[in-house]
């Protein structure tokens, strides 16, 4: 497959599994806007934008969210808008969308029909679609539809895409990005960096993140009723059979890899396989005695970053002098 | 019908079915307009129509072969020299350059009008025609929109054309054997003709691919893959010729891959269209192709050209002088519809400033007379209204000549207008060519 066309699916991936994550989040929080108090909302919104590394608009300084009910329901409308319609921040879902289907439109000839209408259906939506029109009505539906549109083209995939590199690097795009946004969130939540009111308890950090991952079902088969928030960290990082677990995109990730064929450049190419290997061997074996949680969620954070720069290095930016020639 | 054309709309901008509108500050993805009531040729007519375009698209390639070589042609007279070495796309650099087959244009799409005295050829499009990617989004779109009136009229199929362009694409490799390894080389995803770019792609199986996807090594071509850098036998290409290698063309290209024309010279890659083939579709040489079709195949022309005047001529610079009211002006190298004088739609002082023009160079104008294009019915605004069309049947030469039956039907949609392209507000239609 061309290198590029290949990249292309690898970041239609991303910026789908982006897209969904997002709306996974902003689909807790404006739910949360009913009937949360205002520490939780003012919780939720530091989450985002901190695990994303970005700034909120007009934070002008950190912890500028106030406590008071009618300020944060005015800036939940204005935070909403930016992580939603912003064209100007990259990681807006209508950013994310836009991205996609320009990846898309550039290797329509590799994807089918389906998927490419699934996908521009999608993108017209939000195209067409403004926060007033949704925030008058249901707004939180407006986000469960689009993690439904995102669903929908990875099964149009799943059913239509013949088995080849084409189809790996769609799915290694989407496991690399999914390793990346949890392990950045995880990560923050699990260095209490967000100020919480004194009074505040931390139950309900878990419990909304436990929501966005769908993953309250699988928590209270394991640990129960009550949430404990080492038990669902533990939980969302090294329970392999929890498709929104660290250690379940690890996996799928090396799987993929592995099934690629010899890279162009060899040497990024093992690099990108013994990467893969050592994530596996830091949650399977370490991170059940490790003492110190964050050090390891920033160590998985590391090197899932560097395995995407060596994928690029090895079957999409390769230099022409390295790569072996095919007749 | 107004379901249908609704449906039919609907389903173009679900599909994405597009191309570039290009201003000064940004390019815009527009859904280009769909006519759902499709245009109808008579079999008998369309089997006139073919003819015509074979005999004439083998004598363009004989003269293509014959003006890069010996330009036997040129020294008996039949074309007078200067009209083709001034033409900015006849290329020295394919002087003496031979190709498969010796066929130079692999891909044409001739436009043709249908005026009160039949049907005539206003334009071949040697270079990089487009266009066939929407005739065959129409009629998919028109087909499952209206089922049965399709299959009561007995409409001609036209769906095989990837496979035709494929065996053309085949038989214009040097080996001719086995599958070769195909590239479409297109400018990229802001080209306006990006959409049919990708579809064609599709249609045969091809890598698509952009300048920076291609290496040359050792006077081979290369594509980059994933498995490293792949052999490439054949380039459909959709890159025009300044830009394709900028050690040849033009030096600022970043579209093109350097080192192409050497491996082309080489024969180790094919090119198709052959670069250097506008010289036989300058507005100029065209008034010639009833001259080359006598020549080359000593048969008389089936279809016949639209009447032209050319500026460079005395007689003709002053009768276009002294008729711009009733003629239309075109510059030789201008294309797209842009530039060109409508006379008897322009105003006294845009015909004046034209005038001056023309008399300043007069070599680089053409004058035609303002035909009384056919009209077909179209659904606008609710109701059927006549509109201008066009027709651009697009004609493959590999080991054989093979054209489907049908074409792109381009429509003039603002009314009163004469101008069918794309890019200034203009549609398409289906055709359907109807058997007797």
């Amino acid at each position: 497959m061309l290198a590029r066309s290949a990249e292309c699916l690898y970041w239609i991936g991303r910026y789908l599994e982006r897209t969904e994550h997002l709306c996974q989040l902003l689909g807790v929080q404006i739910g949360a806007l009913i009937d949360r108090p205002v520490r939780e909302l003012t919780f939720g919104w530091h989450r985002i934008y901190k695990h994303l590394q970005e700034t909120p608009p007009s934070a002008g300084q950190e912890d500028e969210f106030t406590f008071s009910e009618d300020e944060t329901l005015a800036d939940a409308f204005t935070l909403t808008d930016d992580l939603t319609f912003e064209a100007g921040n990259k990681y807006s879902i209508w950013s994310c969308f836009a991205q996609s289907r320009e990846n898309a439109r550039q290797v329509r000839h590799c994807i089918s029909e389906d998927m490419w209408s699934s996908l521009n259906l999608s993108y017209l939506r939000v195209r067409n679609a403004t926060l007033a029109d949704i925030w008058q009505d249901e707004p939180e539906l407006f986000y469960v539809d689009l993690v439904r549109d995102v669903n929908t083209f990875f099964g149009m995939a799943s059913v239509s895409m013949y088995r080849d590199e084409g189809w790996d690097f769609l799915q290694l795009g989407k496991t690399i990005e999914h390793l990346q946004l949890r392990v950045n969130l995880l990560a923050i939540q699990s260095q209490d960096s967000i100020p919480l009111p004194s009074d505040g308890s931390r139950d309900f950090e878990w419990t909304s993140l436990l929501n966005a991952y769908r993953a309250n079902g699988a928590y209270q088969q394991n640990y129960g009723i009550d949430i404990n928030g080492e038990d669902a960290l533990d939980m969302l990082v090294s329970n392999a059979d929890l498709p929104n677990s660290l250690m379940y995109a690890i996996t799928r990730t090396d799987e993929r890899i592995r099934a690629l064929d010899l890279a162009p450049d060899a040497k990024s190419g093992e690099s990108a396989l013994r990467i893969s290997g050592r994530l596996k061997s830091l949650v399977d074996h370490e991170w059940p005695d490790s003492d110190d949680r964050t050090r390891m969620l920033l160590l998985i954070s590391n090197l899932a970053d560097r395995l995407h720069g060596q994928i690029a290095e090895a079957w999409f930016n390769y230099r022409n002098e390295n790569a072996a020639r095919q007749f | 019908m107004a379901t249908i054309q609704e449906r039919v709309t609907r389903s173009f901008t679900n599909e994405g079915i597009s191309f570039t509108l290009y201003d000064e500050d940004e390019a815009t993805e527009r859904i280009i307009p769909i006519d759902a009531i499709p245009r109808i040729v008579p079999q008998n007519e369309w089997l006139t129509i073919e003819a015509g375009l074979k005999q004439r698209l083998t004598a363009l390639n004989r003269f293509l072969h014959d003006v890069y070589h010996d330009a036997r042609i040129i020294k008996d007279g039949v074309i007078p020299v200067d009209i083709v070495k001034s033409c900015p796309q006849y290329r020295l650099e394919m002087h003496r350059v031979t190709t498969p087959n010796d066929i130079y244009v692999g891909i044409c799409g001739t436009d043709i009008v249908r005026t009160n005295d039949g049907y005539r050829v206003l334009e071949d499009n040697l270079r990089v025609p487009s266009g066939v990617s929407y005739m065959i989004a129409n009629r998919r779109a028109v087909k499952s929109n209206m089922p049965r009136t399709f299959r009561q009229n007995r409409v001609m199929e036209i769906e095989h054309y990837g496979r035709y362009l494929f065996e053309t694409l085949r038989d214009l490799t040097w080996t001719q054997v086995g599958e070769p390894s195909i590239a479409l080389l297109t400018p990229g995803v802001f080209n306006s003709a990006f959409y049919e770019h990708v579809f064609l792609a599709h249609e045969i199986g091809a890598a698509l691919v952009e300048g920076q996807d291609l290496v040359v090594n050792d006077g081979f071509v290369y594509m980059r893959t994933t498995g490293g850098l792949k052999k490439v036998d054949v380039i459909y290409r959709r890159v025009d010729d300044d830009f394709i290698d900028p050690l040849v063309f033009r030096r600022d290209s970043a579209l093109g891959v350097p080192g192409l024309m050497h491996a082309f010279k080489l024969g180790n890659v094919s090119l198709v269209n052959a670069p250097g083939t506008g010289v036989a579709d300058d507005k100029s040489v065209y008034v010639y192709v009833p001259d080359m079709i006598r020549y080359y195949l000593s048969e008389e022309p089936i279809l016949e050209n639209v009447k032209t005047y050319l500026c460079r001529r005395k007689e003709d610079l002053e009768y276009t002088l002294d008729n711009l009211d009733s003629l239309v002006v075109k510059t030789v190298g201008g294309s797209g519809g842009y530039g060109m004088l409508i006379g008897p739609q322009a105003t006294h002082e845009e015909r004046d400033s034209y005038a001056r023009g023309i008399r300043a160079d007069p070599a680089n104008f053409i004058a035609q007379p303002l035909l009384q294009l056919s009209r077909s019915p179209c659904w606008i605004d609710g109701a059927l209204r006549p509109r201008c069309v066009d027709l651009r049947p697009f004609i493959l030469q590999g080991t054989e000549t093979k054209i489907v039956s049908g074409a792109f039907c381009r429509v003039a949609l603002p009314e009163g207008s004469y101008v069918v392209n794309s890019s200034q507000g203009g549609g398409g239609k289906d055709v359907w060519v109807v058997r007797d």
